[in-house]
């Protein structure tokens, strides 16, 4: 199994290398391959299982659109072809068609998918985040300056119960396409929902996966979900 | 007119409040300054400024350097106005300046104001409070609720700096040292110290790639995260030269600048001691002190408190430590000492939320950024956290590794004293956050309970 890590050096932020370093206990057999700024991204020639982007810096959101964008269709061609995509926090803005920053200047986005993102760093955006998938309750924590707003259609991931969704008055949270994942949630994500963890490992073809610390990761997760439906729990004042 | 009339009313509405909060004997709240800006967001403009103004800044230490550039100062005849005790936002700082001015805000009654400010709220205060000296300790992530990165503490900062301001920065720094480049500077640092073992394995390097042309950078010294001596292979770029160093340490601190050495006083053991010194010294000289004589301040200089606090009863020490909260990087470098104080066999004691009364959920991701890994150690021989939140840590602690049998925990914070197993630890280390010093010390005097009862002398 072979795991495309994009520009780890700087998309790490908000404890997200949480996830990396689950996904490696979990996959002990897999290879991490590392892409950085100066090289070609792996995808470009080959097809790994799953390929994983952080949380950055507004800066290097844009230093990463750049890089990526010569590679937007063979982006959108592994989409198509079911290739496993984990993209968390703010990498999510990047395959939008724009970011717009605080000067109301545009920055062109990949495109793949229909959205803008709006930046407002005056105003940072946090949020408790409860929501469904495949029966499932999510949880996360937003922490960032953008929020997105869909262009036109989009396949959404999940449906907000608590919460922020794409933006403030939105109630769906995240783009799923084929195996397509990506979330403006943190937490570590996977750390924090470890069921759907399980269900991502079984998607990458592992028969019976077990996380480590199972039953500590669901112990953690389920307080999470029975605060997050505690109305008497504040969402961040 | 209007301006002006709303400046008097919330000058006196600041005023009556501090009269209010001083007789009650309550020190260190910034509700009159709260008051003001309610009344007049722009209060801050129309206050006199001393003739001079240090501000310090920075992700860690500003307070500590601040406190020690204070008790260096009380030996010159200036009078000082400050926010130690106070807060070091808007409101906070408005306090100061109502003490250090008349009753009507246009005369200073005194020379020198030095405030520590959060650099978060630098917009708020540099336009109308312009710092002759502006001491920045360093810049490091910090909580993602409030100051996301340290790109855009960076970006916040500098945009705000006004023109005049003198910066005093560590050169071992490379993100605040290159700040506003067009400012004049002193800078100060830490040559590798001998026998210093270097931390390459933090898991928050801010800086890897090169800033000017985005090259991986080489760490020449690593000392921890991104503090240390770079290098880019392909475009040269590399720290700033350091005019005051800190050349060597043993029961002093030995400084160079200019060629001659300077030797000072040891405060504290940790590295972020040392910094705290030096930075404290680097500003002073830049405000027109010689070293010479920082050297006779420090001579009977009352021992700066460091959040660091070591009593020992019956061969048992019980230290009580911060390590802030929502802060990965403040907590990382106390594990880190923690792991180095091998000599010893040790508990740990971790209660560092932030939620109040657990009102909310808080989010704990920055456990992913903290090198929890560090109190993986033989002589560790338990981590016990309490609060709220122990769930989360526990799944923190199991995935760095920390075997299962050395972890307990406790929803109740003060009672991980009971936890504490003292046939097997002779320290045990209470780490405590911005909203946990008072159960912290409670811990200690259970704990201090304990070993009378239970240590044999």
């Amino acid at each position: 199994m072979k795991i495309e890590l994009l520009y780890p050096r700087i998309t790490t932020l908000y404890g997200e290398i949480g996830n990396v370093n689950l996904l490696k206990t979990c996959l002990k057999d897999a290879q991490f391959i590392e892409t950085q700024l100066d090289q070609e991204p792996y995808f470009v020639h080959h097809k790994p299982d799953l390929i994983y982007m952080g949380p950055m810096t507004e800066r290097h959101q844009l230093k990463i659109i750049d890089r990526l964008m010569p590679y937007r269709e063979r982006l959108i061609d592994l989409i198509q072809e079911g290739v496993t995509f984990l993209i968390t926090g703010n990498a999510l803005d990047l395959f939008g068609e724009s970011i717009e920053d605080d000067q109301h200047i545009l920055h062109p986005g990949l495109s793949i998918f229909a959205f803008k993102a709006i930046e407002d760093r005056l105003h940072r955006h946090n949020s408790l985040v409860l929501a469904q998938y495949k029966g499932m309750d999510m949880v996360g924590f937003k922490t960032q300056f953008t929020q997105l707003y869909p262009t036109g259609q989009i396949s959404t991931w999940m449906n907000v119960d608590r919460g922020t969704g794409f933006n403030i008055d939105s109630k769906f949270e995240g783009i799923h396409k084929n195996r397509f994942y990506g979330t403006n949630c943190i937490g570590p994500l996977l750390i924090m929902n470890p069921y759907f963890t399980l269900d991502l490992l079984k998607s990458l073809g592992i028969s019976h996966p077990k996380l480590p610390y199972q039953e500590a990761l669901i112990a953690a997760y389920h307080q999470r979900v029975s605060e997050f439906k505690n109305p008497q729990i504040i969402n961040y004042p | 007119m209007k301006s002006h009339l709303r400046f008097v009313l919330a000058l006196l509405l600041a005023r009556s409040a501090m009269l209010a909060l001083k007789l009650l004997k309550r020190n260190g709240t910034h509700f009159p300054g709260h008051l003001a800006l309610k009344v007049y967001p722009q209060f801050l403009k129309y206050l006199a400024v001393a003739p001079k103004i240090i501000a310090i800044t920075g992700t860690n230490g500003k307070t500590t350097s601040t406190n020690l550039i204070l008790d260096l100062l009380s030996h010159t005849d200036l009078k000082i106005a400050h926010n130690s005790l106070g807060s070091n936002i808007q409101e906070g700082i408005i306090v100061t300046m109502l003490k250090s001015t008349h009753f009507w805000g246009q005369k200073s009654k005194v020379d020198l104001i030095v405030m520590e400010v959060d650099e978060r709220v630098s917009p708020k205060i540099y336009p109308y409070i312009q710092p002759d000296y502006l001491l920045i300790t360093n810049l490091f992530r910090d909580s993602y609720r409030r100051n996301a990165h340290v790109d855009f503490i960076y970006d916040i900062l500098e945009t705000s700096l006004p023109e005049k301001t003198r910066l005093v920065v560590n050169a071992d720094d490379v993100v605040s040292s290159f700040m506003a480049p067009s400012h004049p500077r002193l800078t100060f640092g830490i040559a590798p110290l001998e026998h210093e073992v270097q931390v390459r394995d933090s898991l928050i390097q801010d800086v890897v790639i090169c800033p000017k042309c985005d090259h991986k950078l080489t760490y020449a010294f690593n000392r921890y995260h991104h503090i240390g001596q770079v290098y880019c292979p392909k475009c040269h770029f590399t720290n700033l030269p350091t005019d005051i160093q800190v050349i060597k340490v043993d029961t002093h601190v030995h400084l160079k600048m200019l060629d001659k050495v300077y030797v000072f006083p040891k405060i504290g053991n940790n590295i972020t001691d040392i910094y705290n010194t030096v930075s404290a010294i680097a500003l002073l000289v830049d405000f027109g002190i010689e070293l010479s004589t920082l050297q006779t301040y420090f001579k009977d200089i009352t021992v700066v408190k460091t959040r660091f606090d070591a009593i020992e009863r019956k061969g048992k020490r019980v230290i009580v430590m911060m390590a802030k909260d929502q802060n990965p990087v403040a907590v990382s470098r106390v594990f880190d000492y923690i792991r180095t104080q091998k000599e010893r066999t040790c508990a740990v004691i971790f209660i560092n939320e932030n939620s109040e009364h657990h009102t909310g959920s808080e989010n704990m991701a920055y456990y992913y950024d903290t090198d929890v890994e560090y109190l993986n150690q033989s002589h560790v021989q338990q981590v016990i956290g309490g609060g709220h939140r122990i769930l989360d840590f526990k799944v923190r602690c199991l995935l760095a590794g920390i075997p299962e049998a050395k972890l307990s925990f406790s929803n109740n914070e003060v009672r991980c004293s009971t936890l504490v197993d003292f046939k097997k630890v002779e320290d045990v280390y209470v780490l405590y956050g911005t909203k946990t010093e008072a159960e912290a010390l409670e811990i200690r005097e259970r704990l201090f309970e304990r070993i009378e009862k239970e240590v044999k002398a």
